[in-house]
């Protein structure tokens, strides 16, 4: 950076210049331990993988240390975990998760149960690619994998947004309108274990927020019987999926509403779509997870050299928030969409989804970051300096040979 | 922003150091970030982890590719891998060995030797890479001995006996006053 974009980019700050002083030094991982162990939930049932592991690996230690009531249960294997927790939430009990790639590709027969039962919990994912070839490092490619599974999935940018999304996702997962799973997925390894100063709650606002959990049909009330699971032939199932896909709709304005109580009593605003200097923009970026953070740095720098540019990070993926995008849209912005995950023989997810839903603005289609493969703030710099370059008919593959950069 | 890369072995503690540091600059009042880099580790591989610290919140979170400050903690890493890479002119290579080797053919002016083993063999504690967070402190040159008092104790006070607590804390600071030490002699 030169001394001059320094300047700006230093002028332009109107940010604070010391971290809260109720802020702690923990790694993504550990504010999602530390939100479920305040969260105080009755079951959780898990089996470890990497780099969700030290989510477990800290809970494990608040249930041996008794500062949690909830009963942990160690499973064989990622598809008998969800199966203990669909029955878990089922029969009333606020319940947690948590997996990653090749884990949560094991449990995506019973996510699509959990969410026909619409059986309510919160599932904590370390974001990780898929084998193979084996790679334990950063992408979407597993969250993609409950893409339509009924779920809804929120993806969070630093360690504080996935603390406060786990929190909201309690509320959101068990709301009577939705009753659904809810995936917070954080980006492995860069959040899940980067340390970063987070603001916790207090543990009784924390508790005060979530409140109790009313299953309303619960599975163990011999004197309210239900039937739960049943088989279902043509005449049921088609109208079944509709209702359940009517839930997860529902999901997006009741996040909204719970977004909006969670600032009341944290003051942090978390809208489904958050938009940073994209006012007067004519270039737009449109990404999910940590790299938002790098291109807000490149966005500053961008300015600095007379590029009106901005980032729009989406928090939600399911269900989509099309009216909030719409809304912060301009016609005629250039749109850069950065997917961590590919669709072979398609586009890839995150650009279809912004495509079936602009008029009249130009749209490009990135790849990065697969397996955990950088893409710095010089990078995300050099891709906006070279958009007239970008094909219009087919993703470019950014930082690898052949690719377009 | 100021950037920092550790170079250790699997089992020297550079995950660890790179925490206790970042505990240190939080305490007073910096935005940091303490990054462990992650492949296939065991015992005795090569392991790299990384520091960021800025007076504005640390928004990036890319890698960490051109550092203020190198450190190495294990002396055989230094002719094995260039640990020097991405180090700008300014920059300086913290190395754990009783003297900057001879056979360097690197900007010489630009490593310093701290004797780690030796201070840490001293204090009474098994591991250098406390001492090593001490001269990293020393070497930034804002901040006191007491906010790394307070990170030991966040950090390790749970996990260690008092005696080993006193200990860890006499590693750090003989780490922290070696360099305070030689900048003065300089």
């Amino acid at each position: 950076m030169s001394k001059q974009e320094q300047q700006e980019v230093q002028q332009e700050g109107c940010r604070t210049s010391r971290p809260s002083p109720d802020a702690r030094l923990v790694t993504g991982a550990e504010a999602v331990a530390e939100a479920m162990r305040q969260i105080d939930p009755d079951v959780m049932a898990v089996y470890p993988i990497t780099p969700q592991t030290p989510i477990i690996e800290a809970f494990s230690q608040y249930v041996a240390d008794g500062r949690v009531h909830t009963e942990l249960l160690l499973m064989e294997s990622e598809h008998s975990a969800l199966s203990a927790v669909v029955g878990s939430a089922l029969a009333g009990a606020r319940t947690v998760t948590a997996t990653a790639s090749q884990g949560l590709a094991y449990m995506i027969e019973v996510l699509y149960i959990a969410a026909a039962l619409r059986a309510p919990f919160v599932m904590a994912v370390g974001m990780r690619a898929l084998s193979g070839p084996i790679n334990i490092h950063a992408d979407h490619s597993d969250v993609m994998l409950a893409r339509d599974s009924g779920a809804v999935i929120l993806i969070a940018e630093t360690a504080e947004e996935a603390y406060d999304l786990t929190v909201i996702a309690t509320r959101l997962a068990e709301d009577p309108a939705v009753m659904l799973p809810v995936l917070v997925g954080q980006d492995g390894f860069i959040t899940t274990h980067a340390a970063e100063p987070v603001r916790l709650l207090d543990d009784a606002l924390v508790r005060g927020f979530v409140g109790e959990y009313h299953v309303p049909y619960p599975l163990l009330d011999p004197g309210r019987p239900t039937t739960q699971g049943a088989f279902s032939m043509p005449d049921s199932y088609f109208p079944q999926k509709a209702q359940e896909e009517a839930a997860t709709r529902q999901a997006g304005g009741r996040f909204l509403t719970l977004a909006g109580d969670y600032a009341r009593v944290s003051g942090r605003e978390l809208s489904a779509v958050e938009t940073y200097r994209t006012e007067d923009a004519e270039v737009v970026l449109v990404a999910m997870g940590s790299v938002v953070g790098t291109m807000k740095d490149a966005v500053d720098r961008l300015r600095a050299r007379g590029l009106r540019v901005g980032v729009l990070k989406l928090r939600m993926f399911r269900p989509f928030p099309e009216d909030a995008l719409r809304k912060e849209i301009s016609p005629g912005q250039l749109l850069l969409v950065f997917d961590r995950a590919l669709s072979p023989g398609s586009w890839p997810p995150l650009f279809l989804e912004v495509a079936a839903r602009i008029r009249g603005n130009s749209c490009r289609s990135l790849v990065f970051g697969l397996g955990g493969r950088d893409l710095s703030v010089e990078a995300v710099m050099t891709v906006v300096e070279g958009r007239e370059d970008l094909p219009a008919n087919a993703a470019s593959h950014l930082g690898i040979a052949g690719g377009a950069l | 922003m100021i950037e920092v890369r550790w170079h250790g072995r699997g089992g020297q503690g550079i995950k660890t150091a790179s925490r206790l540091l970042a505990l240190a600059q939080v305490g007073e009042g910096w935005w940091v970030q303490a990054v462990p880099e992650y492949g296939p580790e065991r015992s005795g591989a090569p392991m790299v982890a990384y520091n960021r610290a800025d007076e504005t919140p640390i928004r990036r979170h890319d890698a960490i590719t051109h550092p203020t400050l190198v450190v190495v903690l294990d002396r055989s890493l230094w002719r094995e891998q260039e640990v020097w890479t991405g180090l700008g002119s300014g920059g300086l290579v913290l190395l754990n060995a009783p003297e900057v080797p001879v056979e360097t053919d690197w900007h010489r002016d630009m490593v310093m030797a701290v004797p780690a083993d030796r201070l840490a063999r001293e204090a009474g504690a098994g591991y250098a890479n406390v001492v090593m967070v001490g001269a990293v402190r020393a070497v930034l040159g804002r901040g006191g001995e007491s906010s790394l008092t307070v990170a030991v104790q966040e950090l390790f006070g749970r996990r260690l006996s008092a005696a080993a607590m006193a200990a860890t804390e006499r590693a750090v600071m003989a780490g922290y006053r070696f360099v305070r030490d030689a900048e003065k002699a300089s």
